[in-house]
């Protein structure tokens, strides 16, 4: 039995992070704001990582996919260069890692061929899950302890909630995460919790190079599956380390926007990992040190009543508190 | 008000003519809570909120006792001459009795009703312990009642999760004399359930025998943790009721109360506060671009160092950074959780405030929850500065 897999965010600066810790060279996310063909170009995609909350009324397919083809053969394949590496997904909490390796698994190779550096603990990994079926590569990777606990690494400082208090903009419902990247020229949708991958477009229709123009009808389609407004989508696009690309060509100027956002992301990871619990304590003595030598420690205390009743209190208007519960988030 | 019960169990009442006991069948709650440091031992229809007991016996410590009714004495399994599970509430100053009837479903093994489970026998003791005006630990009284009852367990909060026996037992003969339930089971119970108290892989009765040495956050997230891991079978303290959500400490520390504050804090101050932070933020203000990205772990001198080269507005500046980050916001919701589900004793320990009666209920070793936690912290963060001031001028 695996040990316990925590919730991460879908966030590039988690993912790019999470990945190196792995011992992948040179590859990183970045957070795509719009389905635009040309902006995800510019990037030179590797895959694309596609998270939505996972809607209740679609049940997984199991003899057709609502687009495209199931491409058993793809899995199965006697030729240990086509083969392509697919797992079922096994765990809820570990599948945006399990999306990530999917595209990783697949475009391991010599970068002098465009291929990626995956690193000699992933490769171990796709060496020895090589010959399995997709359920067993799904079992061996939530038994990974390395991949578990660099997952765990980054796991939100505040993972669980109780029923009778949330926080505010605490989101709990299911994220679902869908890879999507060309493999042997073809363009793959690679979901762990289908059967199959799922071929898009004929075979060898889709080498690398148009990818991302590929790819954003498909993406498109499958928003539009679900009514406007119902679905919270976000989409990562991984490309190499733009860093890299940046001193290539000699832009300064977008390099060192690279590096701060890099910055931006570690900063973001070390609080992520931080347990606050004695910073919220001198905090709160120092406000209160300070509300006492102001004389107006009730006050604020009133004050912050009023404001936690009034979350309450408008929830109940919106239906959202039963009877009972007490909801002070 | 039965506002917080200790603990809670079906059970049904009977009525009573010379030796014979007949079990009324309604489905219902047999339940004790402390008013004014008095137990109180109710019975209320299931049907009917803990608010409305129809029976609610005001109780003088000791002076109550609570037993089963055995078929023989000093026997090695415990049955009812009846065959249903028959308790008796006897008191010392008056002849007045009691009978009532355990209406969760026969544990033995071939569903034998008069059968008295180690269970069942545990319930018995518990009432009868807090009658007689001992100290428990609840928590973990009704923790081993979870583990060793063989799937259901009651908590101070409502119900008793076994299954109900439709059947209430037929009415018997019950022995003149009371007494001597205890002898008949061999080991002392009493026994049993201290020593259950030391082991366990709860984290809030793990702290108990942890050096007060450890790094506190590190024992509050192990709480927090343990929290989120056994939420199931941990018993969460009652809820105070719906009618006091007190407040949060998102709702007190929001960024318009702590940024002022960081305006107004002395050097030392900040530099305290620093210390509580990733040394990683400190390390990361003074990079350029050509310091490489890999360094994960900032050795404590490089931390120190960082802290040292920064100007007082760059810490503030990082500071106010901090506080409004939605990584802090995230984490001051999870401090309240962890307060409002019985974590006021283990987070005051680590933090070294003064909370009244360790952050417990009165009386009782379990602790506060719900909004009187939250409010219980933020009296003892008061008091703890309060006596922190006087101590310094």
């Amino acid at each position: 039995m695996s040990g316990g897999w925590n919730t991460i965010e879908s966030d590039a600066g988690v993912f790019t992070y999470l990945i190196d810790s792995l011992g992948v060279k040179n590859v990183q996310f970045e957070e795509l704001i719009s389905l635009d063909p040309d902006s995800l170009q510019a990037l030179n995609p590797l895959g694309v990582i596609f998270l939505f909350k996972y809607p209740t009324g679609e049940k997984p397919t199991t003899d057709k996919p609502l687009d495209g083809e199931f491409d058993f053969a793809a899995v199965d394949s006697q030729d240990d260069e086509e083969r392509l590496w697919f797992a079922a997904q096994t765990i809820q909490n570990a599948c945006g890692t399990q999306a990530l390796l999917s595209v990783l698994l697949n475009k391991a190779g010599d970068p002098e061929d465009g291929g990626i550096d995956i690193g000699p603990n992933l490769g171990d990994f796709k060496e020895f899950t090589g010959a399995f079926p997709a359920d067993l590569r799904g079992e061996a990777l939530s038994n990974s302890d390395l991949i578990r606990e660099t997952h765990n690494s980054f796991a939100r400082s505040s993972p669980f909630t109780s029923d009778a208090t949330r926080y505010a903009g605490e989101d709990d419902d299911v994220f679902h995460f869908i890879a999507y990247t060309s493999i042997n020229s073809t363009l793959y949708e690679l979901d762990g919790l289908q059967p199959a991958p799922i071929r898009h477009g004929d075979a060898g229709a889709c080498p690398s190079e148009i990818f991302a123009d590929a790819v954003v009808p498909v993406l498109q389609r499958r928003i539009e599956r679900y009514p406007a407004g119902e679905i919270r989508f976000n989409l990562l696009a991984m490309c190499e380390d733009l860093r890299v690309r940046a001193k290539e060509v000699g832009d300064a100027e977008g390099l060192e926007r690279e590096e701060a956002k890099r910055r931006e992301w570690r900063w973001e990871n070390a609080l992520r990992r931080h347990n606050f619990v004695g910073f919220i304590g001198e905090v709160m003595k120092g406000v209160t040190a300070q509300k006492l030598e102001e004389g107006s420690h009730e006050a604020w205390i009133e004050d912050a009543k009023k404001a936690t009743q009034k979350r309450v209190d408008d929830r109940k208007k919106k239906g959202e508190v039963g009877g009972d519960e007490m909801d002070v988030s | 008000m039965a506002a917080n019960p200790l603990i809670t169990f079906k059970a049904g009442k009977c009525t009573f003519s010379g030796k014979k006991v007949t079990p009324v069948p309604t489905p219902g709650y047999l339940y004790l809570y402390f008013e004014d440091d008095m137990p109180h031992f109710c019975w209320r229809p299931r049907s009917q909120p803990a608010s409305h007991p129809e029976i609610d016996l005001f109780m003088v410590p000791g002076d109550g006792s609570f037993e089963p009714v055995p078929r023989e004495y000093g026997a090695e399994e415990l049955h009812s001459p009846t065959n249903g599970r028959i308790y008796t509430l006897k008191f010392q100053s008056s002849s007045q009795k009691h009978f009532f009837w355990m209406q969760s479903k026969s544990q033995h093994a071939e569903g034998t009703p008069s059968w008295f489970s180690q269970r069942d026998q545990r319930l018995g003791q518990i009432v009868n312990s807090i009658l007689q005006g001992e100290e428990l630990d609840m928590e973990a009284e009704v923790a081993d009642l979870r583990n060793g009852g063989g799937g259901g367990g009651a908590d101070g909060d409502g119900d008793d999760e076994m299954d109900v026996d439709e059947h209430p037992p037929e009415h018997g003969r019950h022995p003149s004399t009371g007494g001597a339930g205890q002898g008949a089971t061999g080991a002392d119970p009493r026994e049993e359930g201290s020593a259950s108290r030391e082991g366990g892989g709860d984290g809030a009765r793990a702290l108990s025998s942890q050096p007060s040495s450890q790094d506190p956050s590190a024992v509050v997230q192990n709480f927090l943790k343990s929290l989120q891991g056994s939420s199931q079978n941990t018993p969460p303290p009652p809820p105070s009721g719906a009618d006091k959500p007190y407040t949060t400490l998102s709702d007190l520390l929001t960024p318009s109360q702590t940024i002022p504050y960081i305006s107004t804090t002395t050097p030392a101050q900040l530099d305290n506060l620093c210390a509580f932070l990733p040394p990683e933020l400190f390390t990361l203000s003074q990079e350029s671009s050509s310091t490489p990205d890999h360094a994960t772990h900032t050795s404590a001198a490089d931390a120190s160092a960082a802290i040292d080269a920064l100007s007082t507005e760059q810490k503030r500046e990082i500071l106010v950074r901090v506080l409004r980050s939605p990584q802090l916001q995230q984490s001051l919701g999870s401090l309240t959780v962890a307060l409002r589900d019985g974590g006021l004793p283990i987070v005051s320990e680590a933090l070294g405030l003064k909370v009244k009666n360790g952050g417990n209920v009165r009386h009782a070793s379990v602790p506060l929850g719900g909004g009187e936690a939250v409010e219980a912290f933020v009296d003892g963060v008061r008091t703890t500065v309060e006596e922190e001031k006087k101590s310094k001028s």
